[in-house]
């Protein structure tokens, strides 16, 4: 039974085909939606989510709005307000515009408005190497960086300055709080937007 | 099932292109969603910026790569959802300092009650005491399993551990319980 | 530093501009507290598109100095630090990086030729008090003289004096960066439990041997880059040569300060047809610029105006008679093809 199964993947409890069947059901049933939001708020309520009595549910509204597939994996995912490029690193652009040896010097600089998901991809996970010869200084190996895409290696040397720095005293305060912004944020949202097929040697 | 986990099936359809599997966690994230950016853009706004933070992630999606819970990624896309929003608005212009009182409003304060909504406007503090007395007043064993999930946070099994029963009658009690908790709800949220 | 130092450096700038005198006092002594004092609390961090809020504790036992940040907004995360030495935890199921150590000794204690130096490129001025997280602090604004770099404003804890709020200053006065505690506690000791590393460093996955390298390390010049011209007050205070992720090229870094602002030019081969990212660009405070200079791919990056990263990138010049990479298949720069 339907519901049976909607408590049960509330639990993340629910079979796989169970699962399948649940959503060709809920998709017919108006009653199973509302349940499942009902139980939702229940939980949210004892977890102290404060919800107004007047507060709409923006479900309906969210649902039209979607596109009819979300971008695969691998395609660009730009942001919502078109047709601005919007980055982390805004060079984005002119990096498909500068594939050539030849320096273009693209100033772009940031305006006021800032939008869009942030876009800088995460570090990849990198073998650990050692150094052949003293004195060659070892350096944290989740900034080595030559074999990612640009906006990652930008995004490394930034954080390896700042780790650099993170050794002083006071300014290192804010290069350590820098240092610790970048490297521990989340990029799982970002990767999408940055990915580009065959940009990895 | 780990709390990371719990969404894993639905987000896997969603990637999948399934919106209706979409569909079911904006409605159980909508309101953590709308109090989160409306600490950031205040309440009058704050449900648009929420659709919008379930749009993007909806166009995100494909980069979502399960290595934190799907909340945890939802929550960072509202808070920049939400911060764009501020800043686009020309509200808080790039060069003002935050000062504490500001501070607080960011990041770390889930604790902070929302000082500009009374308790007794609040349709959460009624839904509480109806959950409470409804399942004050189940079996003994369904108000067991109930509160083992969702006060302890146990799985299946291990609830069927500390209860000494099959996984299924766990199910099935909690399933019941639940029952009764959207029977006791319904009449308050139609 | 030693007491007697810090009474030299007073003395220094008792005899300094007035206006100076205590300016200079309070930077060392903040410097210091960074550094040895017990603090923990939690730090909002916002550059102009970007906000994190981390939850910091910092304590000294035993000559040991340990640091942990842990982020709030987002997933979950952790870094320690122990004595500079980075343990990064991340969530468990991300790979998992670094125990090396951090360059000590970077930024060296300030002498007094060092305070007298950063004078005459910087104004310093102290600004009066300011509430930082319910904590009585003294400000310290320093201002710099040219259109070539940034400036602070520094609030720090009257009795610990360790800095609490954090502006860096770009031009007109606007801040670009800010760091500063919401919540702070000066407790006498950290519980035992911040000081386990050990557990933390189980947690860490274990990394795969290193491997072999097959670079011989005597065809590599030393890092021996030479900049044409740099912006008054800057030297090169570190040079360093690392190995790159597939132990097939090498990155030389370089770090320029001027005993404040610090700037860092990275220069790695690259084959003709990789991207790399030329032209100018900001993350935040941080400007950078990149640009290939014949088969190398140089990358500035500090937190420094545009022009002072641009400048410093193109003055950049191979050194006269550079070595071929042992890796690489063309000509270093200068060589003949």
């Amino acid at each position: 039974m339907a519901k049976d199964s909607l408590s049960a993947l509330l639990d993340g409890e629910c079979s796989a085909s169970e699962l399948d069947r649940m959503l060709e059901e809920i998709e017919r049933s108006p009653d199973l939606k509302a349940s499942w939001s009902r139980l939702c708020l229940a939980r949210d309520s004892a977890e102290g989510v404060r919800v107004r009595k007047d507060q709409r549910c923006i479900c309906a509204d969210v649902m039209s709005r979607l596109d009819v597939q979300p971008a695969s994996a691998g395609a660009r995912v730009l942001p919502l307000f078109r047709p601005r490029l919007q980055g982390y690193w805004k060079p984005f652009a002119a990096l498909a515009a500068a594939a050539s040896v030849a320096a273009v010097a693209v100033s772009l600089s940031f305006g006021d408005r800032s939008e869009g998901i942030l876009t800088v991809p995460g570090l990849a996970p990198q073998p650990a190497i050692t150094p052949v010869s003293a004195p060659l200084a070892q350096r944290p190996r989740y900034l080595q960086t030559v074999s990612t895409s640009p906006e990652e290696e930008l995004r490394a040397y930034l954080i390896e300055h700042s780790n650099t720095l993170a050794d002083r005293g006071m300014g290192g305060t804010l290069s350590y709080a820098r240092f610790a912004a970048h490297t521990l944020s989340e990029p799982a949202e970002l990767s999408a937007a940055m990915e580009s097929p065959g940009e990895r040697p | 099932m780990s709390e990371n986990h719990i969404d894993e099936q639905l987000v896997a359809r969603a990637q999948a292109g399934d919106p209706r599997a979409f569909e079911l966690l904006v409605r159980k994230y909508q309101y953590k969603i709308v109090q989160l950016v409306g600490r950031l853009v205040g309440e009058a706004e704050a449900p648009d910026v929420a659709q919008e933070t379930f749009v993007r992630a909806w166009r995100a999606l494909a980069g979502f790569r399960g290595q934190s819970a799907f909340y945890t990624w939802l929550y960072r896309i509202g808070i920049n959802t939400a911060k764009n929003y501020i800043v686009s608005r020309g509200r808080r212009p790039a060069d003002q300092d935050i000062d504490i009182a500001d501070a607080e409003l960011y990041g770390h304060t889930e604790h902070l009650s929302d000082v500009t909504t009374p308790e007794a406007e609040l349709l959460s503090e009624e839904i509480k005491r109806r959950v409470a007395e409804t399942i004050a007043e189940l079996p003994p064993d369904l108000r067991k399993a109930i509160t083992l999930r969702e006060l302890e946070g146990l799985s299946y099994e291990e609830i069927a551990e500390a209860m000494d029963c099959p996984i299924g009658t766990v199910r099935s009690r909690i399933f019941r319980a639940r029952e009764a908790i959207d029977a006791a709800l319904k009449p308050l949220l139609e | 530093m030693s007491r007697a130092l810090l009474l030299t450096l007073l003395t220094l700038a008792s005899t300094a501009a007035v206006g100076a005198e205590e300016p200079a006092a309070m930077l060392m002594r903040m410097s210091e507290a960074a550094r040895d004092a017990n603090y923990q609390g939690v730090i909002v961090y916002r550059t102009q598109d970007r906000l994190e809020t981390l939850r910091v504790v910092h304590g000294v036992r035993e000559g040991a100095e340990i640091e942990r940040i842990q982020t709030l907004t987002g997933a979950p995360s952790e870094i320690v630090k122990l004595n500079g030495r980075v343990i990064c935890l991340l969530p468990k199921d991300r790979r998992l990086t670094l125990d090396r150590p951090t360059p000590k000794g970077l930024f060296p204690v300030l002498s007094e030729e060092r305070v007298a130096q950063l004078m005459t490129m910087y104004e310093f001025e102290a600004i009066g008090a300011a509430r930082v997280a319910g904590r009585q602090c003294h400000g310290l604004a320093i201002t710099p003289k040219d259109e070539l770099r940034y400036g602070y404003r520094i609030w720090a804890d009257a009795e610990t004096g360790v800095p609490l709020k954090v502006n860096l200053v770009g031009r007109e006065g606007r801040v670009l960066e800010q760091m500063m505690f919401t919540e702070v506690e000066f407790p006498e000791q950290l519980p035992d439990a911040v000081f386990d590393t050990e557990a933390d460093q189980a947690r860490v996955q274990s990394a795969p041997p290193p491997r072999a390298v097959a670079v011989d390390a005597r065809a590599l010049p030393e890092a021996s880059w030479q900049f044409r011209e740099l912006p008054p007050g800057f030297r090169v205070a570190m040079r360093e040569r690392r190995l790159t992720a597939d132990g097939g090229g090498v990155v030389d870094h370089v770090l320029l300060t001027d005993g404040l602002t610090a700037i860092s030019v990275f220069s790695a081969y690259r084959e003709a047809s990789a991207p790399a990212f030329q032209g100018q660009s900001r993350m935040g405070a941080v400007h950078a610029f990149g640009r290939m200079l014949g088969t190398f791919h140089i990358t500035v990056v500090g937190e420094a105006p545009p022009e002072t990263v641009r400048m410093i990138g193109e003055s950049l010049q191979p050194p006269p008679a550079a070595s071929e990479p042992a890796t690489g298949p063309g000509p270093g720069p200068g060589e003949p093809r």
